[in-house]
């Protein structure tokens, strides 16, 4: 038998020594290991339940909210400001008045008339 | 929202099915079985508690990272302490020092477990394991018992693979010699 061979034989010796002492534990030994399994499980049912404490709505309802604010923000510091420079409100009275309209259309027949009659 | 009862089924069968060669790895390292249980115990809930959630091929090599770090730390604790009452001038002799397999003879009505440490083949092989220093012995417990291949026992044990085939080649070398009688049996 060679040396790799030897290595597996004893290898194997140990592990069916080994399962064959984990299978035979005695029934205390194992009740207490059902016990700890059963504590674990429970911690982690504990933890999970303590991750999705919260009811879906409310999980929802606060998505939906932060992203109302979000786009709230957004718009509020991105919108550009429409100033109304002060010189152009009278030019804003002209277009809005229809009379002055008229009258600006027609400045060329008041300045001939001045010059007509300054000439007289 | 509870736990799924399938993940807690398979969480449960996964513990079931790791918790006795856990048991016996925990007492190899702490010599003690109330210690030993409580090293399993421990590993259980942190994991369960951490890696319940992660997926289930990933268990195994989780689990034993677990414990094996928890059985270092039992070491350190317990070579401390150690240390301590040694500079203190007595010998501190933790419960679970004495050899169980001396206190296994003293039982009354040995159940199979005993049986098996007391047969003269179960009780050399027990001691050969126990001989091996801590890293040669878990490598070449998580290699050898659970089946992990390098690279798992490399990861469970924090260490590189070369270090896993060195420890585990120190392990069967020194395993061979000490069971040289029960070889070809």
């Amino acid at each position: 038998m060679n040396e790799q061979e030897n290595e597996k034989q004893i290898v194997e010796k140990i592990r069916n020594f080994l399962e064959e002492s984990a299978e035979s534990l005695n029934p205390d030994i194992r009740r207490r290991l059902q016990e700890a399994r059963f504590q674990a499980l429970r911690a982690a049912e504990k933890k999970r339940a303590w991750f999705f404490s919260f009811p879906r709505w409310i999980t929802v309802g606060g998505l939906a909210t932060a992203a109302t604010a979000t786009l709230a923000i957004f718009f509020w510091f991105n919108v550009p400001s429409v100033e109304i420079p002060a010189k152009q409100v009278e030019d804003f009275e002209i277009l809005t008045s229809k009379e002055q309209i008229d009258f600006y259309k027609d400045l060329e027949f008041f300045r001939w008339l001045a010059a007509k009659e300054n000439g007289k | 929202m509870g736990f799924p009862l399938d993940s807690k089924e398979s969480l449960n069968r996964f513990l079931a099915n790791v918790e006795r060669r856990a048991l016996r790895m925990a007492q190899f390292a702490s010599r003690n079985s109330d210690a030993a249980l409580d090293l399993v115990q421990e590993a259980m809930m942190k994991f369960s508690e951490r890696y319940a959630t992660r997926p289930e091929g990933e268990w195994r090599v989780l689990f034993y990272r677990v414990l094996q770090s928890r059985i270092i730390d039992w070491h350190r604790r317990s070579t401390v302490r150690n240390r301590i009452f040694g500079w203190l001038g007595r010998g501190y002799e933790e419960e679970g020092e004495s050899d169980p397999i001396e206190r296994v003879a003293d039982s009354k009505t040995p159940g199979p477990f005993e049986k098996i440490l007391q047969s003269e083949a179960g009780a050399a092989m027990e001691k050969a394991i126990r001989a091996l220093p801590l890293r040669q012995r878990q490598a070449f417990l998580l290699r050898a018992w659970e089946g992990l291949d390098i690279a798992q026992t490399a990861a469970v044990m924090g260490c590189s693979e070369g270090s896993i085939k060195t420890h585990y080649s120190r392990a069967v070398s020194t395993l061979r010699t000490l069971l040289e009688d029960f070889a070809y049996e």
